[in-house]
């Protein structure tokens, strides 16, 4: 009945939102954000349109058409299909994988995963302009991926979609997500962990530092299909705002359909806690220094959750990127 | 060492301390005793450069240095240390590698990793705690009795000149109890010349540290002070006899 209810909701949401001149502006300003030199223009018209994101049903269908459109202009522009990304567009198994990728040209990349076996992953990206990722991590039966995605954004608008699908039983995926967005920087993560059948276990963490006006937005479901019993989900968003003028949108959801499940999601918004600074300071450690280790401490809280062999990747980067 | 005269004090705007004057000479113990809510961890964070709270008034000199002019940080390596009363745990900072920094920040000079970790063995060792005790994040998950510890443990690698101890006594069992005065008594012994300002509500740590005056405190106001004759006379009668002959 629930499931009912909710296909039935999801259907209005369709007729208010999904009609085709909407769909139509939609792609159009998404080529004007790939084309726009004027970041914070698009960062603007990003953020505008980003809640409209909400329907999951027809993002598909939406993305492939924005996909074919960037392709399009791919043709026109060169390089804008990261070559980094396209390396991993292949089905990795067994596999312990790392790539590095500068952004620094509008791009977008839809990375399809099939993971089958043991797959380690860390992706280490630099951004500072427009970019449209697509990152989608099919499970198979007996599979365990660790994923490390490391973001690093110092101008334009990510939008980031990361898809956990857990196709077959007994797969287990963990994302765990670290990204520091700076100056007027856009950045944007639609979550989904869809769970096609039970058994099957998904954990996703994003820890998001935002400086100066840098605006962050973090949209996840947690989707549990009906049957799909014994299903094991985690979802948790934190995000730390460093000054007065960074902002984050924190929404974290849950669609269950099924009645042994386990499922948990959270968000937290912090700023740098004034009773730990004093902590740090009355050691003799200057303000700003100070400052630095708690915030560098907040993203190497993540630390457990990483392969011993990524941390050195992950260490280097929150050094850097603090 | 350090000299405090006619401190005022609020916190949000509640008035918390009344003109309170007070030398800590080099060397001495002192302790502060005085019924909850008297005033006692105000003074400590006012000492250590707490920015919440507010001084109104009077004047705090280390050494001849005006302390109000500074932060927590410079304070702290001018040679102020305070064990917190509650002390803070912070996330995804690894115990060693804050001290090492802190170390550095203290005595002005990088140091080699070799060197340090023999610094810090000693004082594991003096406190009775394992190796890997400093490979965990600062405070996070420690119990009650490892975050005291690990506060007497940063004592004794900062080697400061004057130590305010908030109720670090509170919350331990007896053993423990021993180690950490042990712990202070040695930090003493390496440097006789520090200044010992001890918070408490016990006589059990007093019996270890053998302070050589005794201060009560009640309502922001310094209301006596005397020898360890002043203790026996607490522990028998409580603080009502004293507060209601200094009224």
């Amino acid at each position: 009945m629930a499931a009912n209810i909710s296909k039935i909701a999801r259907e209005k949401v369709d007729q208010i939102h999904f009609d085709e001149s909407w769909r139509r502006s939609k792609i159009d300003n998404f080529d004007y954000i790939l084309q726009a030199e004027e970041t914070q223009l698009a960062a603007k018209l990003y953020e505008r349109e980003s809640h409209l994101y909400f329907n999951f049903e027809n993002l598909d269908a939406l993305e492939a058409s924005f996909l074919t459109r960037t392709r399009n202009i791919a043709s026109r522009l060169d390089n804008l299909v990261n070559p980094a990304f396209e390396m991993l567009n292949a089905s990795l198994e067994e596999e312990t994988k790392s790539v590095d990728v500068i952004c620094d040209k509008p791009s977008s990349c839809w990375i399809n995963l099939v993971c089958s076996g043991t797959v380690n992953l860390l992706i280490n990206i630099k951004v500072s302009a427009n970019i449209f990722l697509k990152l989608r991590s099919t499970c198979l039966a007996g599979s365990r991926a660790n994923l490390l995605l490391l973001l690093n954004q110092e101008a334009g608008a990510v939008r980031f979609n990361l898809e956990s699908l857990m196709a077959e039983k007994n797969s287990e995926i963990s994302v765990t997500f670290l990204a520091v967005a700076s100056d007027n920087s856009f950045f944007d993560l639609c979550n989904r962990q869809q769970h096609i059948v039970g058994q099957t276990k998904s954990d996703v963490l994003l820890k998001l530092i935002l400086k100066q006006a840098a605006h962050g937005v973090f949209w996840g479901l947690i989707n549990v299909e009906e049957g799909a019993q014994q299903s094991d989900a985690y979802q948790l968003a934190r995000a730390m705002l460093l000054s007065p003028e960074s902002r984050a949108d924190l929404i974290p959801n849950l669609n269950i359909g099924a009645n042994n499940v386990r499922c948990t999601h959270g968000a937290s918004y912090s700023t740098l806690n004034p009773s730990e600074l004093f902590y740090l300071q009355s050691r003799g450690i200057e303000k700003n220094l100070a400052k630095r280790i708690l915030t560098q401490g907040f993203l190497f809280d993540a630390g457990d959750r990483v392969l011993p062999e990524f941390f050195p990747a992950m260490e280097e980067f929150i050094i850097k990127s603090v | 060492m350090l000299i405090i005269r006619d401190l005022e004090a609020s916190i949000n705007e509640k008035d918390i301390l009344h003109k309170i004057s007070l030398q800590l000479p080099k060397g001495q113990i002192t302790a502060l005793m005085g019924p909850n809510g008297s005033g006692k961890s105000t003074l400590a964070r006012i000492i250590m450069g707490d920015p919440e709270v507010q001084v109104t008034g009077g004047q705090l000199l280390f050494n001849g240095t005006n302390l109000l002019d500074l932060e927590a940080d410079d304070r702290a390596r001018l040679g102020i240390f305070m064990a917190f009363q509650y002390p803070q745990e912070v996330a995804g900072v690894q115990l060693f590698q804050f001290l090492k920094v802190a170390y550095e920040a203290r005595f002005g000079c990088q140091i080699n990793l070799i060197d340090f970790k023999k610094i810090v063995s000693q004082a594991l060792k003096t406190l009775n705690l394992e190796e890997n005790f400093v490979k965990r994040p600062l405070n996070v998950g420690f119990s009650g009795g490892e975050k005291k510890k690990c506060e007497i443990f940063q004592l004794l690698v900062l080697k400061p000149e004057l130590a305010i101890l908030d109720e670090t006594d509170s919350g331990l069992d007896i053993d423990s109890l021993r180690i950490v005065a042990e712990g202070i008594r040695q930090a003493k012994e390496t440097n006789p010349e520090m200044s010992i300002l001890v918070i408490t509500h016990y006589e059990r740590i007093l019996n270890y540290l053998k302070p050589d005056r005794i201060i009560i405190m009640h309502n922001g106001r310094i209301l006596k002070e005397g020898s360890d004759l002043l203790l026996s006379e607490i522990l028998e009668y409580g603080y009502a006899n004293i507060i209601n002959a200094g009224n």
